[in-house]
């Protein structure tokens, strides 16, 4: 494994397009690296004009990890579509951060913004602060949102996290929000502290574990109770609305 | 400026034209004679062609941007950066079956084509559709005004009172900047509106109006020519989409019979695949695509496009609001349907066409059996109802089907089994050559709207050219299909107005082009246009617009180029 390491010097002043992958940098020397585009709002520039760069580039993007350290809150898609090798952030990532990833890691040491690993494929994903919307979840008309490999976040997720999810899981440490696996038909989800309202709202397949406080729609009827791990979950099964397949499980209390 | 393509292999039907010879062009037309100092395109071992004139598209008006509103996953696809190194155009595209404006001009230039009209127009939404033309660059535009469902015009129709619906269908094609008339599912949009049916046969009549789709038809057929509008009537048949109604479409079409006009049919039945299923079930569907062909052969006064079916994942778009009402609970999807007050109706559901599925199969080679099943090129369009059957970029693909039987064999193996049964697909062995290729999707068309500077290259034409990198003396379309459909997918240049607009695929220019519109008010008599005129301004007090509002001004059409007939 080879370690490319980049080091923020230089904020974005908006929003800025960060395209950058293992496989967008295996076998490039570091002046080659230091030219990748990168689109600043609506100007067209290099990744040497944030970045400090340093380290080795692989032969293939399997063996590549890059290493990015400073607050990328104003990067977009950092890691988004990566097929293989690792990315670790030391600090926050923005907008669609492993979105569309099929396959290897990134991680991200603070919390990542909307979309992360939207329409996802592949990889694994682990955010040790939270997410923001969409988590896992399909972009605007799409029917499809991550369909394989897995996402962990330590902290808190937004809205719609796992909308249209149609397989892979998704594990939160903390609270989801509104809309958990909205529309879901495969993989599962656990969070561990409450979700919000309408959870599994329209879900037609898959699986939502909340071990914190849920309130499942009167759209989803009783199920027979389920041990895991020693703790018996009530199961509801749903949504019938949508002539739904999909499970709700909360541990039974008292 | 002026322009020599030197030594290209031009097909031009119109003229006559299937040789090897120079096409000359200054200011903007084809002229006999240019300077040494024309600007050369060397054609040689290329195919020229006039610009291609697709005459069915629905490109611009709110069903359009609807259709973009409800799929922006759609909107996803296609995407392209502006400027070198994209598209080359001067705008981003987006959209697959849904392009952005501009890349709905830059699309049909890389295809060659430089003429397309939209066919159905919600009279009231008419300005949106111009304003919608004024930003789809390079090709040349024109728009048809829907009545079939217009209350005033119902009522005219009711009473036979053709002489009153002529001077209102004269006032209404001036308002709307429009080119002629369409009819969709006459009446039975109109139903749908009221009471949520539809309209199952030529003489069910709608309440109050005692109006029947059969009175509309006639009506409009008798008014049409009364007017001498350059096109015939356009119409997309009653009972669009259900098995059995191929009976519809042949009544439908019957109707022209006792109405002649010299210079072109008096009647174009459109997308005829959604209008000519057999059977009378899903279960017992079949395709009748021969049958509706076979009609076209024996009665020289009727025109049809097949709308051909390319198994994609497109978006339906229709002034047929019962039918997408009916779609959109097969799909259980996404959906938006319409009531246009006192005009019609209208409704867009995305639809996947899947070669496992059955139904699709058959529709497949509905409109295939169509286009192939027609004897004289010139009655037979291509088309695919963008976007309701395909998207207007599968043409080249269709047209490698229609020119190769063997390409086909190797569908009808891939396709749903009912092929073998629900079709004839199996039976048909024409291909058509080039020249047919180019009847159908550039002379044809032009002729049948009677846009007189397209579909041919004589003198005096417009300099809309298209040249392919096809030798047609060492092409054999049947064999080589898969390199023909990439040829004719790119064209190495296109030329419209006599500038250079596209070349292998890079916009270089991006002129607005004109739209093209028909004033037939001068055919109607002074009194009989002015008892319409009191009655289109009782009937206003109906609208929720005033008249003076109702009329696209001049300005929304810079480009306009208006045709008086009548005068």
């Amino acid at each position: 494994m080879k370690t490319l390491r980049l080091s923020l010097r230089d904020a974005p002043t908006v929003e800025a397009e960060l395209a950058l992958t293992p496989r967008s940098v295996v076998g490039l020397s570091t002046e080659e690296v230091s030219d990748l585009k990168v689109m600043h709002g609506n100007r067209e520039t290099g990744l040497v004009d944030f970045f400090e760069i340093s380290g080795e580039t692989a032969d293939q993007a399997g063996d590549q990890r890059i290493e990015i350290t400073g607050d990328l809150a104003g990067f977009k898609s950092v890691g988004r579509g990566m097929e293989g090798g690792e990315i670790v952030v030391s600090g926050d990532a923005g907008l669609y951060a492993g979105a569309e990833m099929r396959g290897g890691s990134l991680v991200v040491d603070g919390d990542v913004s909307n979309w992360c690993g939207a329409e996802k494929a592949g990889g694994k994903i682990v955010v040790k602060g939270g997410a923001g919307a969409y988590l896992g979840g399909a972009y605007r008309g799409s029917r499809s949102g991550m369909t394989s490999g897995s996402i962990r976040v330590d902290g808190s997720v937004g809205d719609e996290c796992g909308a249209w999810m149609r397989g892979g899981s998704i594990r939160v440490r903390g609270d989801a929000g509104r809309m958990l696996g909205i529309h879901m038909d495969g993989g599962s989800i656990h969070v561990e502290g409450d979700a919000g309202r309408y959870a599994g709202g329209a879900m037609t397949g898959g699986r939502v574990i909340v071990d914190g406080a849920v309130d499942p729609m009167a759209t989803f009827r009783r199920g027979r109770d389920e041990d895991v791990e020693d703790e018996v979950y009530q199961r509801f099964l749903g949504d019938s609305a949508e002539g739904g397949d999909g499970e709700i499980m909360t541990p039974r209390r008292g | 400026m002026e322009l020599r393509i030197r030594n290209g292999h031009v097909i031009d039907p119109a003229s006559g034209v299937n040789e090897v010879k120079d096409v000359l062009v200054r200011d903007g037309k084809v002229v006999d004679e240019v300077s040494r100092d024309a600007e050369e395109i060397d054609a040689s071992g290329k195919l020229v062609v006039p610009g291609g004139v697709c005459p069915h598209s629905h490109i611009a008006g709110p069903k359009s941007n609807v259709g973009r509103l409800l799929r922006p996953e759609d909107g996803r696809k296609g995407t392209t950066s502006a400027g070198p190194g994209g598209g080359g155009g001067n705008f981003p595209e987006s959209g697959f079956s849904l392009p952005n404006t501009y890349a709905i001009g830059y699309r049909y230039a890389r295809m060659g084509y430089t003429t397309v009209v939209e066919p159905s127009m919600a009279p009231i939404e008419a300005r949106h559709t111009h304003e919608e033309f004024n930003d789809i660059p390079i090709i040349d535009k024109a728009a048809l005004p829907e009545v079939g469902n217009n209350w005033l015009l119902m009522r005219y129709l009711a009473s036979g009172d053709t002489e009153r619906a002529a001077a209102y269908a004269a006032w209404l094609i001036r308002a709307t900047r429009g080119y002629g008339l369409k009819i969709v599912n006459p009446c039975g949009v109109e139903q749908w509106s009221q009471s949520g049916g539809n309209v199952m046969d030529l003489d069910q009549s709608v309440e109050p109006f005692g109006c029947t789709p059969r009175k509309i038809i006639e009506g409009c057929l008798e008014l049409n020519e009364a007017l001498g509008l350059p096109h015939s009537i356009h119409l997309h048949a009653n009972n669009l989409g259900v098995p059995g109604n191929v009976e519809t479409l042949l009544e439908s079409m019957e109707l022209a019979s006792g109405h002649e006009n010299d210079d072109r049919a008096v009647l174009h039945a459109t997308h005829v695949q959604f209008n000519s299923y057999g059977g009378d079930s899903w279960g017992t569907m079949s395709s009748e695509g021969l049958s509706t062909a076979e009609f076209v052969n024996r009665n020289p006064n009727v025109t049809i496009d097949p709308a051909v079916v390319t198994f994609k994942d497109t978006t339906t778009m229709t002034g047929d609001a019962p039918f997408e009402y009916n779609l959109q609970k097969m799909t259980k999807g996404k959906y938006v349907g319409s009531d246009v007050g006192l005009e019609g109706g209208g409704g867009v559901v995305p639809f996947e066409y899947k070669p496992d599925n059955p139904v699709a199969t058959i529709q497949w080679a509905t409109g295939m059996e169509a286009a192939l099943g027609v004897e004289d090129p010139w009655r037979v369009f291509l088309t695919t109802d963008h976007p309701n059957a395909a998207p207007f970029t599968d043409y080249p693909l269709i047209m490698s089907w229609l020119a190769s039987a063997e390409e086909r064999e190797r569908i009808v193996s891939r396709v749903h089994p009912v092929v073998n049964r629900a079709t004839a697909m199996g039976t048909i062995d024409r291909e058509y050559t080039l020249e047919e290729l180019v009847v159908i999707t550039r002379s044809a068309p032009a002729r049948a709207y009677d846009f007189e500077g397209k579909g041919h290259l004589g003198t005096g034409a417009d300099a809309d050219v298209a040249i392919y990198d096809i030798d047609p003396d060492d092409t054999d379309p049947s064999r080589q299909h898969q390199e023909l459909r990439q040829k004719l997918q790119v064209a190495n240049y296109t030329v419209k107005a006599g500038e250079i607009v596209q070349r292998d695929g890079e916009i270089k220019s991006e002129p607005l082009g004109s739209t093209h519109w028909v004033d037939a008010t001068g055919a109607i008599d002074g009194h009989v246009w002015e008892d319409a005129m009191s009655d289109i301004g009782d009937h206003f007090q109906n609208y929720a617009i005033q008249l003076e509002n109702y009329s696209v001004q001049e300005q929304y059409l810079p480009t306009g180029e208006v045709r008086e007939v009548g005068v």
